[in-house]
């Protein structure tokens, strides 16, 4: 059979193992400074795919603290400055290695809370950067991982989320700006995790991502751009947390997620006949499971982890 | 990158280094790195400090050209406009990038922003105009998506119905008559009823049957949301 219909798991499995076997090589994974959100990508991918035991935990979990500063947050790599985007790459990390108390939580747990705009409720990636509606899905992702949404203003959270509505239903990073895949499922996330979906308009949003599945079956992430495996997640996990996937066509997605592996050398490109990588393995492996793939675990929308994680830190849906 | 750039900044502060040379230099890294958002929050916190906003449509034109649909650079664009009032060129500068292309959804948006957030408001001649415009648009791309969402949104903002302008039902009722086959006509015209329905003209649940039928057939990948409309409407009925 050919990739076009098959699952390759095997190979997948040894396309990621790959990648951290050659660590030395020029172009490891994705580039140094987002290194600790791949190896959250790859052993997510791993996880779901029932193959955890791929990556030597001792060896990541030592990685994941060499990337964690005295502020209490997480670098992209060892010794780089502190970012909410790989805080919670960190955090996810631990959380599926069961290994949250190994570590100053309370100190995490202070990094992402000073990062709130007390007078907005929105969240700057660092201290100095911008606000953007996917550092308030990593702030709230990252906190109620840890148990700890108390440690900040919720409520203005949510209003500033709320703010970034647009009149065709969707979200996107800051008040006005263009509706786009990846912030409406920032945003949907963060609102199914603060418990309030009930600000979506879900039949208006759940149109405008049903309408992102083009004729190939693949999805965009907005109208007129092209299709891409990574919206296989960000559209299909905001349509699961609506409980809308079924307004799309789920055998036509999984024949474009299929199609878009890598049949030589394992790993899921963007697209058919383009380069795989990690962060298109695991978007396309974790739209698979979301499509009620059984032979992979099931994953979580909200957190994109499995969802044995998630119910094992009491935050099931 | 991101500690280099913090750097900067405090250098620049330390310095008192002419922040419009600054200014040059972030020209070329965004030429050459449009898609790196910490270029353009250094630039806004540059242009903070100079108080001085003069060059920014022509730079942000610029990057534009190379992407049109440039995320960031959108971002900035409304955080200019906005901050320093720079509405009034806004429009036509949005009409020539529609007309560079017309499938370009950020520049719908930017209208949007423009029209629901300018100081003058928007009344009853700027709906009217806009129904135009955009019918306009419709009729020369049918199946671009962005002028339909855009249509409703408006119409919503101005609190008008759907029916408010017949022009709008003799356009998607158009592409009918020429056995064009517009799922984003048939689908204005299936909220179109909806509304009817729901204020109260039961009698149009027949017509949503017929659209939603329609929809079902010419776009099968999404036929459980328009059966879903369609049961949704029935309910209004009763």
């Amino acid at each position: 059979m050919s990739a076009e219909s098959t699952f390759l798991k095997e190979l997948h499995v040894k396309f990621i193992k790959q990648l951290d076997d050659n660590k030395d090589e020029l172009e490891y994974w994705t580039g140094e400074h987002l290194r600790l959100s791949g190896v959250y990508w790859a052993l997510t991918a791993l996880d779901l795919m029932h193959s955890l035991e791929a990556f030597q935990k001792e060896e990541v979990l030592e990685f994941v603290l060499s990337c964690l500063n005295d502020d209490g947050g997480f670098g992209g790599f060892t010794g780089y400055d502190s970012h909410l985007l790989y805080t919670l790459s960190g955090v996810q990390i631990l959380a599926t290695y069961n290994a949250l108390d190994r570590f100053d939580k309370e100190k995490i747990v202070e990094f992402v809370s000073c990062l709130q705009d007390r007078t907005s409720g929105a969240f700057r990636g660092d201290k100095w950067g911008e606000v953007d509606t996917r550092f308030s899905y990593c702030a709230l992702s990252c906190l109620s991982l840890l148990g700890r949404l108390d440690a900040v203003d919720v409520p203005l959270a949510v209003n500033f989320i709320d703010r970034c509505k647009n009149f065709d239903g969707g979200y996107g990073n800051v008040p006005g700006s263009e509706s786009h895949a990846g912030q409406i499922f920032c945003c949907v996330g963060a609102l199914s995790i603060t418990k309030s979906l009930h600000l979506v308009d879900a039949d208006q949003l759940g149109w405008w991502l049903a309408e992102r599945q083009l004729k190939n079956g693949g999805l965009n992430g907005r109208p007129e751009k092209l299709e891409d495996v990574c919206y296989s997640w960000w559209v299909l996990s905001s349509l699961a947390m609506l409980d809308r996937i079924h307004w799309i066509s789920k055998d036509h997605l999984r024949k474009f997620i299929l199609s878009a592996q890598d049949e030589e050398t394992g790993g899921i490109a963007d697209r058919a006949g383009d380069y795989p990588d990690v962060f298109h393995t695991v978007f396309g492996v974790a739209g698979l499971s979301l499509l009620g793939d059984e032979t992979l675990k099931k994953v979580d929308p909200r957190y994109c982890m499995p969802v044995y994680v998630t119910n094992r830190l009491g935050l099931g849906s | 990158m991101r500690s280099a750039r913090q750097y900067r900044q405090e250098i620049l502060a330390a310095l008192q280094k002419d922040l419009k040379e600054e200014l040059d230099f972030i020209d070329d890294m965004a030429s050459e790195h449009p898609k790196s958002y910490q270029i353009w929050h250094h630039r806004q916190i540059i242009i903070e400090r100079l108080n001085d906003p003069s060059k920014e449509i022509s730079f942000i034109d610029k990057m534009l050209a190379l992407d049109s649909k440039n995320y960031h650079a959108w971002s900035y664009r409304q955080w200019v406009v906005s901050t320093y009032n720079l509405w009034d060129d806004e429009i036509p500068d949005i009409d020539r990038l529609i007309v560079e292309d017309i499938r370009n959804n950020s520049a719908w948006n930017q209208r949007f922003f423009v029209m629901s957030r300018r100081p003058q408001g928007f009344g009853e001649d700027d709906i009217v105009k806009e129904v135009s415009y955009i019918l306009q648009k419709i009729r020369l791309a049918p199946n671009n998506e962005s002028p339909w969402n855009y249509l409703r949104g408006i119409l919503e903002f101005a609190g008008k119905p759907f029916d408010e302008f017949p022009q709008i039902e003799d356009v998607c009722r158009s592409f009918e008559a020429k056995a064009m086959i517009v799922p984003h006509a048939l689908n204005f015209l299936l909220e179109l009823n909806a509304q009817q329905v729901q204020a109260g003209q039961g009698e149009r649940v027949a017509e949503c049957e017929k659209i939603s039928k329609q929809l079902e057939e010419h776009d099968p990948v999404r036929k459980l949301y328009w059966r879903h409309r369609l049961e949704q409407v029935k309910a209004f009925r009763n």
